[in-house]
């Protein structure tokens, strides 16, 4: 299976947006790369044919009628779901200028 | 106070007015802030009080003094919640520094069922981060502390809720179990702890770790608490595609009529070898197989049985669970919801915005993103997600045959008892060892829950493990009870 080094390690990070510093890198090739030398174990298991198990239900996703529930305003009048918003400007949630 | 041993005893305090949902609100935040457990993140002190009240009002005025136990079956009994749950205008952590200040706009279906079935909320239980741990070490509002050992782990993820819960803060808790963390915890603090069908209980308003596995579930003093918890809390969810339509049954009455006239003839308990290695600590093992011994003396019948794959359970469920978790966690991006940093609004790029949001999470969790976001990325996706996913369908498969032959499945809980504050810490795969017995069950999406059957030579709790098949909570309930009545 995959070798996990530093290179690896940091790559796989950036997918996940997450930034680390060289300790936690470091620590992190050692405890990943633990875990995945166990998880090789499953090597040992004849797979063939086996249609892998993904969900916890056996049934096809239920459908339900697409009705609109209003979510309604908060306290101070503004769109509930800004309430929990880290930063507002007018009724939408504000973001640093991502283009131009 | 008094230490109530069940809901049932509480409403018979409530109906002889030994007490009132108001006088025992007030008592339980009393021993809260008496504690040094740390099992709470938030005290919802306020609300409980005003909900305490009307329920008191309405015991002396409309129900003239007789606790409606048919409408409202946990009317006035006071409850903690994990704080993985949302709650309408509660701050809801999931013990994250990601989501400090985070007031959630609704309230998830389970704990609103258990608001209208009369209950009260009297907090937001402390957890490990995202549900990631099985020492309530990895919270980012510090450990929560063993409810009669301080120097021992209280299990996790649900640490607070099993702390809380024996340490007399509440009446009962609701926990999350996704590999279990409910069944563990419950175990180690010497409480009921249980994990329903996959499915049974909505996970709406359930912040999501890994969505195939995760389920809401109670921790109690008592078995039948369990079943009346579980019971009022499952059914059908428009919100939730994953909750079934199964049809729910009345729970609590197969414990009440089970535990009447405890009989375990006719009961088939499987005893799988591969539960019963080298490495379970030998009192664990001693208290597991006395257990067993005493249902067989009262008429059980115990068959050996095999779970061949039982040994790739770690390794298949921690492949799954943080693949799933890489892909839930990536919402918390600090745009909608989200604790960002001062300096976040200066980012250059989205990115860096990103990375700087996203240094809110803990060591743990950012360890599990990792692996995830590698077990799922392109050239290795084949190799440990989908055969991951092949090997849990082999798992599953271990049960169905199982189950042919018996009612349920017993184990213990875990190899060990409670184990000492930062022993296994520093070392991420000797504790996700410690998920050995609880995982399958979870893969498999079977209920399953821990009953306390004894006690180690230090006055450690040690858990009785039980599994049913999928949606046979009855099974499962009646068997417990017969556990916690002949077996303990």
């Amino acid at each position: 299976m995959a070798e996990i080094n530093e290179e690896l390690i940091r790559k796989v990070a950036d997918l996940a947006r997450l930034e680390l510093k060289t300790q936690e890198i470091d620590e992190y090739v050692k405890s990943i790369g633990e875990i995945l030398k166990h998880v090789e174990q499953l090597n040992e298991v004849n797979v063939a044919g086996v249609e892998p198990m993904y969900y916890g239900v056996d049934d096809p996703l239920r459908l339900r009628v697409d009705q609109v529930h209003e979510f309604g305003l908060g306290a101070h009048g503004q769109p509930k779901i800004l309430e929990c918003a880290p930063d507002v400007l007018e009724n939408a949630f504000k973001v640093p200028q991502i283009v131009g | 106070m008094k230490n109530y041993k069940s809901i049932r005893e509480v409403h018979d305090a409530y109906n002889s007015g030994e007490t009132d949902p108001l006088k025992l609100t007030r008592d339980f935040f009393s021993n809260i802030h008496a504690s040094s457990h740390n099992a709470f993140i938030t005290l919802c002190e306020t609300r409980a009080l005003k909900q305490a009240e009307v329920l008191t009002q309405d015991l002396l005025g409309k129900y003239a003094k007789r606790v409606p136990r048919e409408a409202l079956p946990l009317f006035g009994i006071p409850l903690g919640i994990k704080d993985v749950l949302t709650i309408d205008g509660v701050r809801t952590t999931a013990g994250s520094k990601m989501l400090d200040h985070y007031i959630a706009p609704y309230t998830a279906t389970a704990v609103q069922k258990l608001e209208d079935a009369g209950s009260i909320t009297l907090g937001k239980m402390n957890m490990d981060e995202f549900a990631m741990g099985s020492s309530n070490e990895n919270s980012a509002f510090g450990n929560v502390v063993h409810p009669t050992h301080s120097d021992r782990v209280p299990g996790g993820s649900s640490g607070g809720s099993a702390a809380a819960v024996a340490a007399n803060l509440c009446m009962a808790a609701l926990g999350t179990d996704t590999g279990g963390s409910i069944r563990l915890p419950a175990s180690f603090c010497g409480v009921v702890g249980m994990k329903p069908t996959y499915g049974r209980i909505s996970r709406y308003g359930q912040i999501a770790f890994a969505s195939s596995l995760d389920q809401i579930g109670p921790m109690t003093r008592s078995v039948e608490d369990a079943a009346l918890l579980s019971q009022v809390m499952s059914g059908k969810d428009t919100y939730d595609s994953s909750c079934s339509t199964e049809a729910v049954q009345d729970w609590s009455r197969v414990v009440f009529d089970t535990a009447k006239n405890p009989n375990a003839k006719g009961l088939r308990i499987g005893v799988p070898k591969e539960y019963f290695i080298d490495g379970i600590n030998a009192e664990v093992k001693t208290a597991v197989l006395g257990a067993i011994e005493k249902l067989k003396v009262a008429g059980a019948e115990v068959i050996p049985i095999s779970l061949p794959h039982t040994r790739y359970a770690v390794s298949t469920y921690y492949v799954i669970a943080l693949c799933e978790a890489s892909s839930n966690l990536s919402r918390f991006d600090g745009v909608r919801f989200g604790t960002r940093p001062k300096d976040a609004m200066e980012s250059k790029s989205l990115d860096e915005f990103y990375k700087k949001v996203r240094a809110n999470f803990g060591a743990e969790v950012k360890r599990r993103i990792i692996l995830g976001t590698f077990a799922l990325s392109s050239g290795y996706y084949d190799a440990y997600y989908k055969k991951a996913g092949q090997v849990r369908r082999l798992m599953r498969g271990d049960f169905e045959k199982a189950f042919q032959k018996v009612d349920v499945i017993v184990s213990p809980v875990s190899p060990t008892t409670a184990f000492k504050v930062g022993e296994k810490s520093k070392n991420p795969l000797q504790m996700y060892l410690t998920d050995i017995f609880t995982i399958p069950a979870s893969l498999a999406g079977l209920p399953s829950m821990s009953v306390p059957v004894g006690r180690d030579q230090e006055g450690l709790s040690i858990g009785l493990h039980l599994i049913a098949p999928r949606f046979q909570e009855s099974m499962l309930f009646k068997a417990a009870t017969l556990a916690e009545r002949l077996a303990t």
